[in-house]
């Protein structure tokens, strides 16, 4: 059996290299210690959709029957068009006609590119094979810079900004096969839920589409209502502080926050250089993985992504395994639990419990974690803040230009001119005494942690995972209730192995949200046709309550 | 008059602080409106969440203790410079340029 690549990333070495860096900038270099120990395994994963799907096609996965191609994962999807029994024209048709039906509703789009789309589904049916995503439709958060397409961060500061180049994970996204059928609403400058820049509501939960006032998650909102309400396969999304995880969990999705320099940052609308993460939003841990798999890897233009473990093979670490005609992990896995997590009799501490019995059943050591004392200052939100201060400074033109582009986001732009050198410094030092804690004192006991928010895996560059356990129901409505599982640095594999041995077992992350009521119409994004006509009015957040959601 | 190091910072006092930091780096606020709670942001606002910012955040992490010999600061948890052959070892072809 091959191990996963977070048993070879030796956790002293991670953190003396954490440690050496500062010195070896100084200095003009220095031997570092390799992070990744020799052993079996690790080698890059073959990028061929062919010998994917005929994996899959080996391992009983075969082709699913269903009448609506909107419904089909990636993966489905993937061995129909291999076989010949669905075209990609067809798929992306099916997902142009749901945006043109419901995004009047649900305002998931920036920009919405049908034409485009269909001559690139067009292309992709005249490929025998194409890369592991041929065919497939997708969307990006509009921070991911695409040649020719404006892309605007939801903000007035990029309203005319067209950038010459694709961000690297983009190219990586068309070179293998997807399609792209347009851009995400999202916070603006990615800092909160989707709002423009003078605080109206954008977008809003597939699962509450009548009910502004339900999160849709963080600022990744519009790619997860799309992926939700079946307006695209998968997307893309950033996570600073908790946009990804946290639209995954508001919105019943797969969300994985890869490692820090696991994915390439070049091409992406920057928030704060050491914590943004790029990453996938996804219906299941399998499509999650394909997508991380096309979009991770080093670049040349990104140095956070050179000298890192090899990307190693997601898609066999997403895909289920069973042990006497029953899924359970494929590698042996000690879940941290923390004191307090699944306690309680609310139908969360319900649904918790029901969680770890089936991690149980799969196979899982379940193990309790209590935090250290440094925990609760170290992960506080004074020292969160320290984040600010890396958001204001690639903007600080635009605030001498004009403060007003940055809108009901302001506060936190002015806010981080205010800290000064030595606190910002203290801040990177107390991210480093926060990962030694994380590694050497709650990790120590487990390979993976549930964890009660995003807080601070992102903060210190581990990878985290958010998926669905069931749902909770609040004024009427069913709303999704998921969990947050972190990892060790690189410990994508072991996220997904316990992601996808969960889903093998349940059937929650299968569930999709009821179509809207009332009538369909037409998109509200660029290309639509149709502007904000129709849209519901939703209400508008302020600079006070902004300040509180953000990332 | 001086003031006593333990005296509480007024609020005249860090608003003259905020805006001379401001007018340092140049970034101009007198474009929002003064008091304007329909505005997407005005001064008012602006002002006391930069007040609360540095009376809770500032203190906190300037009085927090780390031994000078222990955690050096970090930057990125990848800034290395590219080993030999890493990039084609990973993609299994060539880096670009060669």
């Amino acid at each position: 059996m091959t191990l996963p690549q977070d048993t070879r990333v030796d956790r002293r070495s991670f953190l003396q290299r954490m440690g050496a860096i500062t010195a070896a900038t100084a200095i003009g270099g220095a031997t570092f210690p390799a992070i990744a120990r020799a052993g079996p395994g690790g080698s890059a994963m073959p990028m061929s959709g062919t010998r994917f799907y005929e994996g899959l096609r080996g391992a009983g996965l075969l082709h699913p029957q269903r009448a609506d191609p909107t419904e089909f994962t990636v993966w489905e999807a993937g061995l129909l068009l291999r076989s010949g029994r669905l075209s990609a024209q067809e798929l992306t048709e099916a997902h142009l006609e749901r945006i043109a039906a419901w995004d009047h509703v649900y305002r998931a789009f920036n920009a919405f590119l049908p034409d485009q789309a269909r001559e690139d589904a067009r292309r992709r049916d005249t490929r025998a094979s194409g890369g592991i995503l041929n065919g497939i439709p997708f969307v990006l958060k509009d921070n991911y810079f695409t040649a020719g397409i404006p892309t605007t961060a939801n903000s007035d500061v990029f309203a005319d900004f067209i950038p010459s180049f694709d961000a690297t994970a983009v190219t990586r996204i068309r070179e293998a096969g997807g399609v792209l059928l347009g851009k995400t609403q999202m916070g603006p400058l990615a800092t909160t839920r989707a709002l423009t820049s003078d605080g109206e509501i954008t977008t809003v939960s597939a699962w509450a589409p009548r009910d502004p006032r339900v999160n849709p998650g963080g600022s990744s909102t519009g790619t997860a209502t799309a992926v939700a309400a079946r307006m695209a396969m998968v997307g893309t999304g950033t996570q600073t502080g908790g946009s990804i995880t946290g639209p995954a969990l508001a919105q019943g999705l797969t969300g994985l926050k890869p490692t820090m320099g696991r994915v390439s940052l070049h091409g992406v609308i920057p928030l704060s250089y050491t914590r943004d993460h790029p990453g996938p939003l996804a219906r299941n841990a399998l499509d999650a993985a394909i997508l991380l798999q096309v979009m991770a890897g080093p670049d040349p233009k990104d140095p956070r992504t050179i000298g890192v473990p090899p990307v190693p093979d997601l898609l066999t670490a997403a895909t289920p395994v069973e042990r006497g005609g029953s899924p359970v992990l494929r590698w042996p896995t000690r879940v941290g639990v923390p004191a307090g997590w699944a306690d309680g009799e609310s139908p969360r501490g319900g649904l918790r419990r029901a969680f770890l019995e089936e991690l149980r059943g799969a196979g899982a050591e379940i193990v309790g974690i209590d935090f250290p004392e440094a925990w609760a200052d170290l992960t506080s939100s004074w020292f969160n803040n320290v984040r600010l201060v890396e958001r204001t400074e690639p903007f600080l033109e635009h605030l001498r230009g004009d403060v007003r582009k940055f809108g009901v986001t302001l506060s936190s732009w002015i806010n981080g001119l205010l800290l000064s050198g030595d606190e910002y410094l203290k801040g990177q030092r107390a991210k480093l005494a926060l990962l030694r804690l994380v590694l050497e004192e709650v990790m120590d006991r487990c390979d993976v942690v549930l964890l009660p928010s995003h807080v601070p895996f992102d903060i210190i560059g581990l990878p985290l995972i958010a998926f669905p356990i069931g749902f909770e129901h609040a004024d009427g409505m069913q709303l999704p209730e998921g969990v947050i599982l972190g990892g060790l640095p690189f410990g994508e594999e072991r996220l997904l192995s316990v992601a996808a041995a969960y889903q093998a077992r349940t059937e929650w992350h299968r569930r999709g949200p009821p179509d809207p009521e009332g009538e369909p119409g037409r998109p509200s994004g660029v290309g639509g046709g149709e502007s904000r006509e129709g849209a519901i009015g939703r209400g508008r957040l302020d600079l006070e309550a902004v300040a509180e959601l953000s990332e | 008059m001086s003031r006593h190091p333990h005296d509480p910072v007024t609020d005249a006092e860090l608003d003259a602080y905020i805006r001379t930091r401001l007018a340092i780096v140049g970034v101009e606020l007198s474009v929002l409106p003064e008091d304007d709670p329909a505005a997407p942001a005005d001064r008012i606002r602006i002002y006391r969440s930069a007040r609360n910012f540095l009376r809770n955040t500032v203190p906190r992490i300037s009085g927090y203790s780390l031994d000078p010999q222990d955690v050096p600061p970090i930057l990125y948890p990848a800034a290395l410079p590219p080993p030999e052959d890493a990039v084609d070892s990973i993609r299994g072809r060539p880096p670009e340029g060669r």
